[in-house]
């Protein structure tokens, strides 16, 4: 049996709207978030991922307010990244209707962040979030701002990392692929595929539903935006094409 | 309109139970007052996170009291996730921790069932299995909820087991109702249209 991955709707948000951009940069306004969410949780979305992609800069998150109007009507779990930098703002998020955060740059920073977080409000909730970008050598290295800056961490060792520190899940971005609706990165996949214990939400690249399926078996949840924000396809149509029925594969 | 108390003890996603409740059309009281939830007819104990700390804020809260009270006065009681683990005798969550003790069972590590298809935490939507003539609960063999959670609790008492999912070779309990207590591994209040009605049909057929 092969579990089907969750399908789960990223919208990246600037200021008051949902953004797209090509390799986390450049980005351009495709529509607000309350609008874009109300409709991938009706089509059938598994989940759904607010990311700040300016808070790192600013040292603050600004999606509370979405989050919470978010949380009134829509009952599927959600996970905001983007800014978070300590407990407390992991509280405020959780406790305005957000299920789970997604942390980088302070992780990065400080990756008792992580520890610490898991232990008090348990792992469940905590998502080591990774932006991954090749180097020459042909590894991989997080990156963190949103995919400007170097940390000189290697991927494959901070996803082991992860599990160690207790985070419940690990959100893998490619920064190559990112925006560019090309496919996903299947060499990396193929890399962290039994490195990591721990669920795997895979994100970046995907431009149709053969490249869904070219990851499937390697993750636990892909990620998508661009496909959906413009509208080539809807959550419903990716699983019927995928076949996906009681999340098992026919 | 009926009134629905959620027990709020520090360890708990009350903003997603309240909102659901509320598009339910409930009244909803957030309370940590032991005296408003023995007042209550119905209760609901959220809760994520460990075991054992859960514990210790029920039973420096007073709730421990409260809701055996709450109970003998033949309130309905609803657990969800850590609030439905912590309903029975214990939980081999970082060694022994004691439980309410209210059903009858043992709270214990996935790792026991282990298999190669599923991850611990076992995090996503899976289908449920309805026991054969289970009168409760509205839903269907096949219906997809959400689950994130590293242990499940086994109930001595199968007849009182209202839902079961396959995880690897293993049939685990996924949900129990024994007319008056209800708990759910899962979680209804974020498990879409089908995660609504499961909530409104243990409410309503009390």
């Amino acid at each position: 049996m092969i579990l089907a991955p969750r399908i789960i709707a990223r919208l990246d948000i600037k200021g008051e709207n949902v953004v797209k951009g090509i390799n986390l940069e450049g980005v351009r306004p495709v529509g607000k978030p309350d609008i874009l969410a109300k409709k991938y949780y009706t089509q059938g979305v598994d989940e759904i991922i607010y990311m700040d992609v300016v808070a790192s800069l600013y040292e603050r998150n600004s999606l509370v307010k979405y989050i919470k109007e978010a949380a009134k009507n829509i009952f599927v779990p959600l996970t905001v990244g983007g800014g978070i930098r300590n407990l407390d703002d992991i509280k405020e998020v959780l406790n305005n209707g957000a299920d789970k955060v997604a942390i980088n740059t302070a992780a990065i920073k400080n990756p008792g962040l992580i520890k610490q977080a898991s232990e008090m409000i348990g792992s469940q909730s905590i998502i080591l979030s990774i932006e991954a970008k090749k180097q020459k050598d042909n590894s991989w290295e997080a990156y963190f701002n949103n995919g400007r800056e170097k940390s000189g961490i290697n991927v494959i060792d901070w996803i082991e990392e992860a599990e160690k520190l207790g985070a419940g899940e690990v959100l893998l971005t490619s920064v190559d692929n990112e925006g560019l609706k090309r496919g996903m990165d299947i060499k990396l996949l193929d890399c962290i595929k039994n490195k990591v214990k721990i669920p795997v939400i895979f994100c970046g690249g995907v431009g149709n539903v053969q490249h869904i399926k070219e990851a499937i078996k390697g993750v636990d949840a892909i990620a998508i935006a661009s496909i959906l924000h413009y509208e080539k396809i809807t959550v419903n149509e990716i699983k019927n094409i995928l076949k996906i029925k009681n999340h098992e594969f026919c | 309109m009926k009134e629905v108390v959620i027990i709020n003890y520090g360890s708990g996603n009350i903003f997603s139970i309240n909102s659901a409740l509320k598009k339910l059309n409930y009244k909803v009281i957030i309370s940590n007052n032991p005296e408003e939830i023995i007042k209550a007819n119905i209760a609901i104990l959220p809760g994520v996170g460990a075991y054992k700390h859960a514990m210790k804020q029920l039973i420096k809260m007073n709730l421990d009291e409260a809701l055996s009270i709450f109970l003998k006065k033949g309130g309905l009681l609803i657990g969800i996730c850590l609030g439905y683990q912590v309903l029975f005798e214990e939980s081999e969550e970082f060694g022994n921790t004691h439980g309410l003790s209210i059903l009858k069972g043992k709270v214990v590590s996935l790792n026991k069932f282990k298999n190669d298809t599923f991850k611990i935490p076992n995090i996503g939507w899976r289908p449920l299995i309805k026991p054969n003539g289970f009168p409760f609960l509205n839903y269907k063999t096949g219906s997809m909820v959400y689950f994130v959670h590293s242990f499940v609790p086994i109930s001595s008492d199968e007849k009182i087991v209202s839902s079961y999912i396959q995880y690897g070779n293993h049939r685990i309990h996924s949900s129990i109702d024994n007319g008056q207590v209800v708990g759910f591994q899962f979680h209804p209040e974020k498990s879409g249209n089908i995660g609504l009605n499961i909530i409104n049909s243990a409410i309503k057929n009390f």
